[in-house]
């Protein structure tokens, strides 16, 4: 369990690293430093290289929003082996829902009880 | 921006008057009322497990069967687990015709946790064909199988009670997502 | 790229340019990586012991616990950025507070919270993936894409 922890925090935090390097280095705003890394985790997952990293480190790679990208394309895949080819579209939200419904319900939740700051 | 009290979110919601303070109490109350009934869930959830430990804690069964089921074939497979070195430490307990091994992989190996995983359940699987193995590296399923062999000792525990934890740990094992 | 560009300018305009790439700040490239490997550790440290949690005091595997870690660290993100702590430890920790969910869910929400002047169709419901919205798109499109790639290969492929 304490190893769990430790991969946690270093797979995570070089995770963050190369966000970092994204937006020092190649000089891009915080927006296209997200896209990119969550099309890397679509890609990663792709060639099946996503699921042993979280394996290893736990929220260390599911924390990040690379997972969401390995997300989408695994719950593609999981409808995709069931339904046929239809189900790429139909079970892209099947895993990652709880990012995005939790987002935009606490979202509202938080419009409503705090108020914008000047 | 400078002097910012602690919390101001909270701060302005009471300096607001009139008709904007009505309005926005009832938001917060529905947005209490939406929040507690997410966690309200969660309690009765965790209440029904208790209650279910307490149920299975008190209840005598002095004429029920006990739980002396042959545990031969869940050694062997401990024997054989422990023997390998892609596994760290291992629990095993069966019924009749169920055999549920849950073990742990150690942490530099679960890279590879997907390829042990199904190579320990094809090994097994061979090894006892009369049972329907469920085998696990998760960490949730060791903990289970740990109290449930724990609780095999346990006099007031029979059969059925034993049957019904194992088929419940291996429909937690099959769940996905 | 940046030279093309450079060459349809004005000599004035070179010189201009110039100037202001010897006026930029620098940033501190080594003291940011720290910072975000820093905070993005502990963050991630953070969802690690609460799927611990959820594992240990309900019924969920390393598997399914997965989802609800995500909705109580974007909860979290909820509470820090309402009350104004989430912009303090992104200025101190840039992407290692950007990069995890919970930077996600404090884009999603401080958008929402920043346009709830504008009333709550037109200001929170139309502007609140206003900076997470790219970070769907591309996710999605591309998840699309390639597991349809994917499944295409093992059905038809044979692969």
């Amino acid at each position: 369990m304490l190893a769990m922890f430790f991969w946690a925090f270093v797979v995570g935090g070089l995770i963050c690293v190369i966000g970092q390097i994204l937006m020092d280095v190649f000089k891009l705003t915080p927006a296209h430093t997200l896209t990119i890394l969550v099309v890397v985790g679509a890609i990663l997952d792709g060639f099946g290289l996503y699921e042993p990293l979280i394996d290893f480190a736990g929220a260390g790679a599911t924390i990040p929003i690379t997972s969401f990208g390995n997300a989408l394309v695994h719950g593609a895949m999981q409808e995709a082996e069931k339904h046929g080819i239809i189900g790429v579209l139909t079970g892209m939200f099947e895993v990652t829902s709880a990012g995005i419904s939790a987002a935009i319900v606490f979202g509202f939740i938080g419009a409503l009880l705090f108020r914008p700051k000047g | 921006m400078a002097a910012r009290q602690p919390f101001p979110g909270f701060a302005e919601i009471h300096k607001t008057n009139g008709l904007m303070e009505m309005k926005k109490w009832w938001l917060a109350a529905v947005a209490a009322i939406i929040a507690t009934s997410g966690c309200a869930k969660e309690e009765t959830e965790q209440k029904q497990s208790l209650q279910r430990a307490n149920l299975l804690r008190t209840h005598t069964s002095g004429t029920a069967k006990h739980a002396e089921l042959n545990q031969g074939p869940a050694e062997r497979a401990v024997a054989y687990l422990r023997q390998r070195d892609d596994v760290r430490d291992v629990v095993a307990v069966n019924s009749g015709d169920r055999l549920l091994v849950a073990y742990q992989i150690p942490h530099m190996k679960r890279w590879s946790r997907k390829q042990i995983e199904k190579d320990i359940d094809h090994k097994l699987r061979d090894m006892f064909p009369g049972y329907d193995v469920v085998s696990s590296s998760d960490l949730k399923i060791f903990w289970k199988t740990k109290e449930l062999k724990a609780n095999m000792d346990n006099p007031r525990w029979d059969e059925r009670k034993f049957n019904q934890e194992i088929r419940r740990i291996e429909k937690l094992s099959k769940e996905q997502t | 790229m940046a030279n093309e560009k450079r060459k349809k300018l004005t000599p004035v305009q070179q010189e201009y340019h110039l100037f202001e790439k010897e006026r930029e700040t620098k940033r501190p490239i080594v003291r940011n990586c720290v910072c975000a490997f820093l905070v993005g550790g502990i963050i991630c440290t953070i969802g690690q012991a609460i799927s611990y949690f959820y594992m240990y005091f309900f019924d969920f595997t390393e598997q399914t616990a997965g989802n609800p870690t995500v909705a109580t660290m974007v909860f979290l993100s909820m509470i820090l950025t309402g009350l104004g702590f989430y912009d303090r430890i992104a200025q101190f920790a840039g992407a290692g507070s950007a990069v995890p969910v919970t930077g996600f869910g404090n884009a999603v929400i401080s958008a929402a919270i920043e346009h709830r002047t504008e009333g709550f169709v037109l200001g929170v419901g139309s502007n609140m993936f206003k900076l997470a919205g790219s970070v769907i798109l591309f996710g999605t499109f591309s998840a699309f894409v390639i597991a349809l790639v994917k499944t295409i290969a093992t059905q038809w492929g044979g692969l």
